[in-house]
């Protein structure tokens, strides 16, 4: 399964959910925002969000400064 | 039309002028990104504004926040208002001197399609956009400005209705200080960002 995280193609042997996702890519995942084919979820149904061969995943995380 | 939209006019035509001061725009929180955002936005013709921010004004701000060493002690966000006034003496800014919480965020913002994420910490940043971005058209957010050596790229990522400024990865509580040139250059792309989309110009 094939999916593109932050503009990469990432190879996945199994299914895998949006919290999976974010806890590989991300370094912290308490202040991340993360959509999905272009639409904004949640963190709260991360753990419910099965992802798709073919799904484009964008995940920001926020850090300190302004 | 006063003499600042007159001088204005000779780089916008009319119906760009009235586009850009039809739209209001709401600040979260009024340091070194949300009063460099709004002087920018306020000088690129915006005249509505809604300014949430809980600070005085410290010594420590005068680095790259748009205030002067003879505020210091004085309310940021009354502060801002006057320095909007002095730029656009019609601006109409609205300001609450008080601590943005999700607990408090439907009391602010309404009716404003630009809604610009300016808090300097990483829990209210994230805690803001998540609370608004299904409550306005716009965020516009700064995230990874405050870098001294080794410094990475600024480049601007949508997520959803969120536009984000910064790189995304150099946190100010790490050790990296937010100087003048970063964060003014991350507030000036955020600002670009409000300024495009209300002229409907097309963001790469």
């Amino acid at each position: 399964m094939k999916i593109t995280i932050n503009g990469q193609e990432k190879e996945f042997t199994s299914s895998v959910n949006l919290k999976k996702v974010i806890e590989q890519f991300c370094k912290d995942s308490q202040h991340v925002i993360a959509e999905v084919n272009g639409t904004i979820i949640k963190s709260q149904v991360w753990p419910e969000k099965n992802l798709s061969n073919g799904d484009t995943v964008e995940l920001v995380n926020f850090v300190g400064g302004g | 039309m006063n003499a600042f939209e007159e001088g204005l006019v000779r780089y916008l035509n009319g119906d760009q002028l009235k586009k850009i001061q039809s739209l209001k725009i709401g600040i979260g929180d009024a340091g070194g990104l949300g009063s460099n955002v709004a002087v920018i936005l306020t000088r690129s013709g915006f005249k509505h504004f809604e300014i949430v921010d809980q600070d005085v004004i410290d010594a420590s701000n005068l680095n790259r926040q748009q205030y002067f060493a003879d505020e210091i002690g004085a309310v940021k966000v009354e502060t801002l208002k006057k320095r909007l006034l002095q730029i656009n003496p019609e601006v109409e800014v609205l300001v609450h001197h008080v601590k943005w919480t999700p607990e408090t965020g439907t009391a602010y913002f309404h009716s404003c399609p630009f809604i610009i994420e300016a808090f300097d910490q990483a829990q209210w940043k994230f805690q803001f956009v998540q609370y608004y971005q299904n409550k306005t058209k716009w965020i516009i957010s700064g995230n990874g400005m405050a870098r001294l050596l080794e410094k990475k790229p600024m480049n601007l990522r949508k997520v959803g209705n969120v536009y984000i400024v910064g790189d995304h990865s150099t946190d100010s509580t790490q050790g990296h200080p937010p100087m003048a040139p970063r964060v003014t250059a991350c507030a000036a792309m955020m600002a670009e960002v409000v300024l495009d989309l209300a002229l409907g110009i097309k963001i790469n």
